[in-house]
Order: C-alpha cells, then sequence, then structure tokens
C-alpha cells in the first residue's frame, strides 16, 4: 500500500509517494518541481512543466501559442479562458497540471503505481469554491482527492515525520511552529500549534506577488540598466529581443540560486544585444551584497509579517520552538541571518527538501490516512439566546460523521420568516455569525404551534458546510454554503 | 440672552436630544433583529430537553397575542407563562393615565 501526495503550487507542482517507509517525490530530470505552466499550441494535447516554462519569451507574442501560468491564483474565478476560439473554465485548464504530474509519474516512476487517488495540499486561505474548482481539475485528470490539507499543516508532518520513528513522539509533543514559504509567487506565514495529535492553524499572513520570481525579474532589470550603462548604449533605441530576455531571466534565476550559496555569481550571454554598427555580449559577476541591497526592502516587509503572525497569535519569539524554513526563496541569507537574529540560530530550520516537503508531507498524511477535523464548534443562536452546537470542535471532517437534522420551532411568527443564525465558536465566551438564514414561515398567528423550519447540515468532501432550511410556505429549502469552516489535522 | 431665545435655544436642545434617543433605539432595533426565533425540537429525529415547551419561548407580547385569555387572567399568567414572559407583557399594557406603555413608571400613575 502506498499514499500519494501532491502540492498543486502557483509555480511550481509536484507530486510524492510514501510506502510506509520512505518518502519519493516526483520530480523533473533536474531534481526540480514542476514549473506550473500551461503551453498551448491549437488543438493538440498542451505541453506542461519546464518545457512550458523555457519556452515562454520565445513563443509568447507568437500567433498560436498561448501560455497560461499561476492558474492557481485565478482557480476561484468563474469567468472562462478563452484558448484558440475555445472557452475554458480554470479548472479545465488547472486539470492539465495534475494529467501532466499523473503521467509524468507514470513515465518515469515505473515503479510505483499510477496515481489514481491523492491528498492534494491547499493554501490556508483557500475556500471552498477554491477546494471544488481542484477538486474537478484533479478529477478530469483522473486523480480522486482524498481530502484537502493545509500546505503549512503538510510542511510540519513532512518535516517531523522525515524519519518514522518520531510517529509516536509526535502524539504528544505540544510546539508552536512557524512555518514560513515563501516561494516563486506568494509568501505564506503560518503559526502552527502541534497539540496531542492535532495539528492547527494559530495565526496567519502573508502577501502574493513579492517573491521569487519578482525578484528574477528584479534583477534582470538590474543586469539590463548596468550593461546599459557600462557600454555607454543610449536609451533612446535600446529594446532587448524577447528570445534573449528569456535566456537572460533563465541565467539569472540560476544567478539568484547561485548567490544563496556563494558570494558572487556570473552571467555570460554571447550575442546579447546588436545594434547598428557591433554585436554585445553579456559579461556580469553579480555580488551577493548588491543582489541584497536590491531585495533588502522586501525581506523587511517579510519579517514585519512575521511579528504580525506573533503578535495576532500573542506569542514571544521564546514561544515559538520551530521555523520551517520552506520554498526557495526562504532559502536567502540575507533572510536566514534576520530570522537567526530574531528566533536564535538553532531553532530556525532550512529543510533541505523544502520544494517538495508538502507533497511529501501529503503522501505521508495520505498513506495513513490522516483526516481533517473541525477546529472550531459550529451551532444555532437560539431565541433564547443559548447556542445549540450542532458540530462540536473535534468532529472528523469525514461525509458520515457530519451530517445532522435538525428541527426548530417558532417563538413568535409575526414578520413570516425563522430566523436561522448560524455561529461559530470562538471561545467559551464569545461565538461570531457565520450566517444568517431567513426561512418563510406562515404569518398566522395560530399556526405558531404547528410551523417548523427543518435544517440540514452536511459537511462535503471539500469542507464546505452546506445548510438547507424550509418552513411551511416554500416547498423548496433556501440553500445556503459557508466555504471558511476552520479545519485542523487530526492524526489517527 | 433674552427670555424668547433661551426658550428657542431650550427647544432645540430638546430637540437634538430627542434625535439623539431615536438614533440610539433605531439601534438597538436593528440589534434586536440580530435575535433569533428558533428553538430547537429534534436532532435526528430525537426530542431535545424543552422540546415540547414551546409558549414558555414566545416573547410576552406575542403570548398575549396568541393566548390573550390566558394571558389577561392574571392567577392563570403565573400558571403558563414565565416570570419573563410576564414582564414582558405588562411592558407593552398601554397605561390608562399616560396612554403609554409606561409599565407603571409614569408620574402619573405614581
Amino acid at each position: 500500500m502506498v499514499g500519494f501526495g501532491i502540492d498543486f503550487g502557483t509555480t511550481n507542482s509536484v507530486a510524492a509517494v510514501f510506502n510506509g517507509r520512505e518518502v519519493t517525490s516526483f520530480v523533473d530530470s533536474n531534481d526540480l518541481p514542476h514549473p506550473s505552466v500551461i503551453w498551448y499550441q491549437g488543438d493538440s494535447q498542451p505541453t506542461v512543466g519546464r518545457e512550458a516554462k523555457e519556452r515562454i519569451r520565445d513563443f509568447e507574442n507568437t500567433p498560436g501559442n498561448k501560455f497560461i501560468k499561476s492558474i492557481k491564483s485565478q482557480i476561484h474565478k468563474e469567468e472562462e479562458f478563452e484558448i484558440f476560439g475555445k472557452s475554458k473554465y480554470t479548472w479545465q485548464i488547472a486539470s492539465e497540471i495534475f494529467r501532466f504530474l499523473k503521467q509524468d509519474a507514470r513515465n518515469r516512476y515505473q515503479s510505483f503505481p499510477a496515481i489514481e487517488e491523492a491528498v492534494v495540499t491547499v493554501p490556508l486561505y483557500f475556500n471552498g469554491r477554491q477546494r471544488r474548482a481542484i477538486r474537478k481539475a484533479a478529477e478530469i485528470a483522473g486523480i480522486a482527492v482524498k481530502t484537502f490539507i493545509h500546505e503549512p499543516f503538510a510542511a510540519v508532518v513532512g518535516y517531523l515525520l522525515a524519519d518514522q520513528n518520531q510517529l509516536h513522539t509526535l502524539k504528544e509533543k505540544r510546539e508552536n511552529i512557524l512555518v514560513f514559504d515563501w516561494g516563486g509567487g506568494t509568501l505564506d506565514i503560518t503559526l502552527v500549534k502541534l497539540d496531542s495529535g492535532c495539528l492547527y492553524e494559530v495565526s496567519t499572513a502573508g502577501s502574493n506577488g513579492k517573491s521569487g520570481d519578482y525578484f528574477d525579474e528584479v534583477l534582470m532589470s538590474y543586469v539590463i540598466d548596468t550593461f546599459q550603462k557600462d557600454k555607454i548604449i543610449p536609451s533612446e533605441g535600446f529594446r532587448v529581443d524577447p528570445g534573449i530576455e528569456s535566456l537572460l531571466l533563465h541565467e539569472v534565476e540560476f544567478a539568484k540560486i547561485d548567490l544563496s550559496r556563494k558570494s558572487s555569481a556570473s552571467i555570460e550571454l554571447f550575442d546579447f544585444y546588436t545594434d547598428s554598427h557591433r554585436n554585445y555580449a553579456l559579461y556580469q559577476d553579480i555580488e551577493r551584497s548588491q543582489f541584497e541591497s536590491i531585495i533588502q526592502t522586501y525581506i523587511n516587509d517579510a519579517m514585519q509579517l512575521v511579528d504580525r503572525v506573533l503578535h495576532d497569535a500573542r506569542l514571544q519569539t521564546s514561544q515559538i520552538s520551530k521555523i520551517l524554513l520552506i520554498g526557495g526563496t526562504s532559502r536567502i541569507p540575507l533572510l536566514i541571518s534576520k530570522m537567526h537574529k530574531t528566533f536564535g540560530v538553532t531553532k530556525v530550520i532550512q529543510i533541505p527538501n523544502a520544494d517538495t516537503v508538502i507533497a511529501e508531507g501529503a503522501a505521508i498524511i495520505s498513506y495513513h490516512n490522516w483526516q481533517p477535523y473541525l477546529v472550531q464548534s459550529i451551532g444555532i443562536q437560539l431565541a433564547d439566546e443559548s447556542f445549540y452546537t450542532v458540530f462540536y470542535s473535534g468532529t472528523i471532517l469525514k461525509p458520515d460523521t457530519t451530517q445532522k437534522e435538525v428541527v426548530l420551532f417558532c417563538t413568535d411568527n409575526r414578520e413570516g420568516e425563522g430566523r436561522l443564525i448560524i455561529t461559530e465558536k470562538l471561545n467559551s465566551q464569545e461565538h461570531k455569525v457565520k450566517e444568517i438564514i431567513n426561512v418563510p414561515i406562515s404569518k398566522v398567528l395560530q399556526k405558531i404551534y404547528s410551523e417548523r423550519v427543518v435544517a440540514n447540515f452536511t459537511v462535503d468532501k471539500d469542507v464546505i458546510l452546506t445548510i438547507s432550511a424550509k418552513g411551511s410556505v416554500k416547498d423548496e429549502p433556501i440553500y445556503t454554503d459557508i466555504h471558511d469552516l476552520c479545519y485542523g489535522l487530526r492524526f489517527a | 440672552m433674552n427670555q424668547s431665545t433661551q426658550t428657542f435655544t431650550t427647544y432645540v436642545m430638546a430637540y437634538g436630544l430627542l434625535n439623539l434617543i431615536l438614533v440610539i433605539k433605531m439601534t438597538e432595533k436593528s440589534n434586536l433583529k440580530l435575535k433569533s426565533n428558533l428553538m430547537v425540537e429534534t436532532v435526528n429525529g430525537v426530542e431535545v430537553k424543552n422540546a415540547r415547551e414551546q409558549i414558555h419561548y414566545f416573547p410576552g407580547d406575542f403570548a398575549a397575542e396568541i393566548e390573550p385569555h390566558r394571558m389577561k387572567d392574571t392567577r392563570m399568567r403565573e400558571i403558563y407563562f414565565t416570570h419573563q414572559q410576564i414582564i414582558e407583557y405588562q411592558q407593552t399594557i398601554v397605561c390608562y393615565t399616560c396612554k403609554k406603555p409606561c409599565a407603571g413608571t409614569c408620574s402619573k400613575s405614581k
């Protein structure tokens, strides 16, 4: 028996498998995760992954080619993409990434069975609609989603259970772990609490855009500006060929990665620029300090977000036991040194398999069949201002455990509606109203004794709470979905 | 400042105060709208405690509309309704002297 996990990322995606002893990530031939880039060329099957990414600049502006990047960040959108005259929903496009991951694993890792079902990871801020769209995408590719797990939880599991002997101690541990995930497209900082076999989110913060891919663009602009100044080329008419720019971006990305290990990196490109007189080659050395001065503001912004996460959780740095650095951008030495200063050297962990740890954690969760659970109770506010708990905190979110029919009588029908107030219990004192459903009921006073509101509560596989409520006036019930249930991960 | 100006100022202030009270009352009303008018009877077909005490959860004024005879009879109201419901009902009774639902607080009834 094996368990599969899929990290469907904004910039990169990767699948992994766990067989009970060791985890294997289905990376590409360069030992890297697959870029989440889809390249459509006419009616043929699209190209996905590194090949697609490397051709963006060459063919982006050529008719008959369409590239789609970062489809994950657009998955919530209802509108359709126009691809060579055909309309496609975002989840139909995203399905190409799942199809590619499945096909690539089958072609290159033949000792493992095909991916038929998997635990898929999602960011904390993803709501039910986004999860539902991802499920559709996976299902089109022939992959059933066992369950959705938040990315930071999968990262913690992937890191802590890299050594399977830790499994027993994990159920007794109580720790606050800061997961700092800075990849190509987004920065997600999450404070996770590990408490007696449960993992849940305490506070979170993040930002979009100012991440690895953006740093590549910034560094590329710096290189081009420096080249122009060195060669004293006038700005007027100066334009680097898009194909060459594509090569440069590629070189710059590798230089940036090099600068995390070395104090300087070189970029060389022959025939970089041609004007009416001559050809220019590009030879440029970039010092780490130069790169750091370019991105310093963004590093400071990231550290401010760390402060905010701690502040929201009302915790001091001393109360954090581990800081897991995940994603390529978190390898930048300036960031690491700032983390060391804030938390101390021993607590900051640079995960060596930072690109694949989320998928690996998901594979371990899938193998053990661990389930998400409800962190905060869901209830109904009643007429006497008490609360009836429909689903208790700790309820495992499986279809058979999360179905309830509640029949309510009415205490006042003068307004002709039953007011069903759905709440989430924040603590012993506080309830937060999640939804108010006004159910039409009879206004005839004497019908008060026979009037009933029948409410059905169901949590589906996408962790969406659906409530249907019906009174006597209308035949059809009113449906409401709650997409932002707070859920954690429970070890069996 | 002559007497007519003073009287005018007093009127303006009183009008302002009245407006303020109205605003506060309206806010309270909108907050009250959040109150539920439902109580649980059964869960997955199983009856919960107090499921048969529907009448005890009616607001007092509404209880008086539904069961006027029981509410108006002082002896019966003690049997059928809760203390809270009786207070709520009494607050809606229009006072004979001040012609408002003063619940016995107006100066005339004292």
